[in-house]
């Protein structure tokens, strides 16, 4: 019995969109001074609902699945997972440590070498500075730099940069890893060592989540599924079942049950 | 594993979790804070001191003309006057720079769970190293005139009252820059006017009736005397340190409270 889980409970995400005109100060004194009513309305703010009403549970075990049109909300309920977004309604609690795969490279510093990288990758995902030497070890070990790894990676190819960055990020050990597609990378005999090391940290991590357009990738990882349509479920549950019921309706999918459409504030 | 890593409660929790979470992180700031120094200055010879240098080759300008001005030789007016530049270039490096901390990390805010405070301390870090490296060059400029070693052990608290006032109004002018993109632009500006309104290159003596106002109520006055005096030899006065410590507490009250009230809509700000 582990404690991993991610619990939704009614969760609720709007965008605030500002446009220039809102973010002005001339613009918030011209709307007090005609009593805040001229000005509204005429579209100095738009909140589009990315997240609708999702409840879900996950646990130990579970690898869930997000399919969904661009734009359906995958990637911002991997941040409200990830904890970079709070939701405006609604509760989500997590447990277990984890490592989100959204924007790997992000703090890649192109001037500095593969070792100042690694150590600054580390640092901003919150490695503990005694592992790092182990960690820089076994990354320039598994990238295969060669001499390279004292060169700043703007001199990379982007294959190398690829394949430090996916070293890092596979690297680190989380109970729970959130996936924004598949990560693959390199040459020919790199692609095989990457997708080993990549199914390895799957299968050791607790959950999984994995947003993705490929249905055959789904399939073949998530036991669970949950497909959005702007920002509702339309479907939770079982994965096999998903597609077993919407193979037997000739390929369509479950009609979404609800829509809805930005609304303007 | 039965620690709840992140779970959404009111605001008031949020806001302080992040704030204990930022302290507690510390390794990770200085680790950053230590990246962003040695990325600055990577492939320049002289590195940092190019920053001290302009603290430096500023003091001396102003020192020989207003030192001409007001009759005083440069002897007599580099040394508050570079202590001064030193001081004011901190202050306003942080306060008046505020809106980038948050803009600057945006990246990250955007893709890891990092608690926001981090950036502040990370941000407040950096210019601390810049400051010390800055204090060097202080140090070398008074050998040189021969006035020898002046700094006073009140530097100490001081400097960190100075940092902690700085870095606790950054963080409300920094939420309302990112809200209204126009303060941002105010603040360079009133960086501008406050500079002439503070004596930094001139003694407050000589501002008198109701000019004397403009340095009894200006905050960056105290702050001044706070991390000044102690390196021309002096002491910071006991009003010096009641202001200063008055700046520190309403800044953690009105820090607190715009972050409890905007923290979650920084990330949708920026």
């Amino acid at each position: 019995m582990s404690d991993v889980s991610i619990r939704l409970q009614g969760v609720e995400l709007n965008y605030t969109i500002y446009s220039s005109r809102a973010q002005s100060l001339r613009h918030v004194a011209m709307d007090m001074a005609v009593g805040g009513r001229l000005f509204k309305g005429s579209g100095d703010m738009v909140v589009v609902r990315a997240i609708d009403q999702l409840s879900f549970e996950l646990n130990q075990g579970d690898r869930l699945g997000i399919m969904g049109h661009n734009g359906s909300g995958k990637t911002t309920l991997l941040k409200i997972m990830a904890g970079v977004f709070d939701p405006n309604r609604g509760h989500i609690e997590v447990r277990g440590k984890i490592s989100s795969m959204i924007d790997i490279g992000h703090g890649a510093d192109h001037e500095a070498n593969a070792i100042d990288n690694v150590k600054m990758l580390a640092a901003l995902r919150q490695v503990p500075n005694k592992q790092i030497p182990s960690l820089i070890e076994e990354v320039l070990e598994f990238s295969d730099l060669g001499a390279f790894a004292y060169l700043p990676i703007k001199t990379y190819s982007a294959g190398m940069v690829m394949r430090l960055l996916f070293a890092v990020s596979t690297s680190l050990e989380p109970d729970i890893l959130l996936l924004d597609e598949w990560i693959g990378a390199g040459d020919a005999g790199f692609v095989e060592k990457a997708s080993k090391r990549m199914n390895d940290m799957v299968h050791s991590a607790k959950i999984v989540v994995l947003a993705s357009h490929a249905e055959s990738l789904i399939r073949s990882v998530s036991n669970k599924l949950l497909v959005l349509d702007k920002g509702r479920a339309t479907y939770f549950g079982d994965c096999a079942a998903y597609f077993a019921e919407r193979d037997a309706n000739a390929g369509t999918a479950p009609a979404p049950v609800h829509t809805n459409s930005p609304e303007r504030v | 594993m039965s620690t709840v890593t992140f779970s959404s409660t009111g605001p008031i929790d949020r806001a302080t979790k992040d704030i204990v979470r930022g302290i507690e992180l510390w390794r990770i700031w200085v680790r950053l804070a230590y990246q962003d120094i040695i990325a600055k200055y990577r492939r320049t010879l002289l590195g940092p001191f190019w920053v001290a240098g302009s603290t430096v080759a500023t003091s001396i300008a102003i020192a020989l003309v207003y030192g001409g001005l007001f009759g005083l030789s440069v002897k007599e007016s580099l040394p508050s006057i570079a202590a001064g530049i030193l001081t004011w270039t901190f202050m306003v490096g942080i306060v008046f720079d505020a809106p980038n901390i948050l803009l600057g990390a945006s990246g990250t805010i955007l893709t890891l769970p990092l608690p926001i405070t981090l950036h502040f301390w990370r941000f407040l870090l950096r210019q601390i190293f810049v400051a010390l490296h800055n204090i060097i060059a202080f140090i070398v400029v008074m050998l040189c005139v021969g006035l020898g070693f002046t700094i006073r052990p009140e530097f100490i608290p001081g400097f960190m009252l100075v940092s902690m006032i700085c870095i606790v109004w950054a963080l409300p002018l920094g939420i309302l820059a990112l809200r209204y993109r126009d303060v941002m632009f105010l603040l360079g500006y009133l960086a501008q006017i406050l500079f002439f309104l503070t004596p930094v290159f001139w003694k407050p003596e000589k501002l008198t009736g109701k000019r004397a106002l403009f340095v009894e109520f200006n905050p960056f006055y105290y702050m001044l005397n706070l991390m000044r005096n102690p390196l021309l030899g002096g002491a910071p006065s006991a009003h010096d340190w009641l202001v200063g410590f008055g700046l520190l507490f309403t800044g953690m009250a009105v820090g607190f409270v715009a972050f409890v009230l905007y923290r979650r809509r920084i990330v949708f700000w920026l």
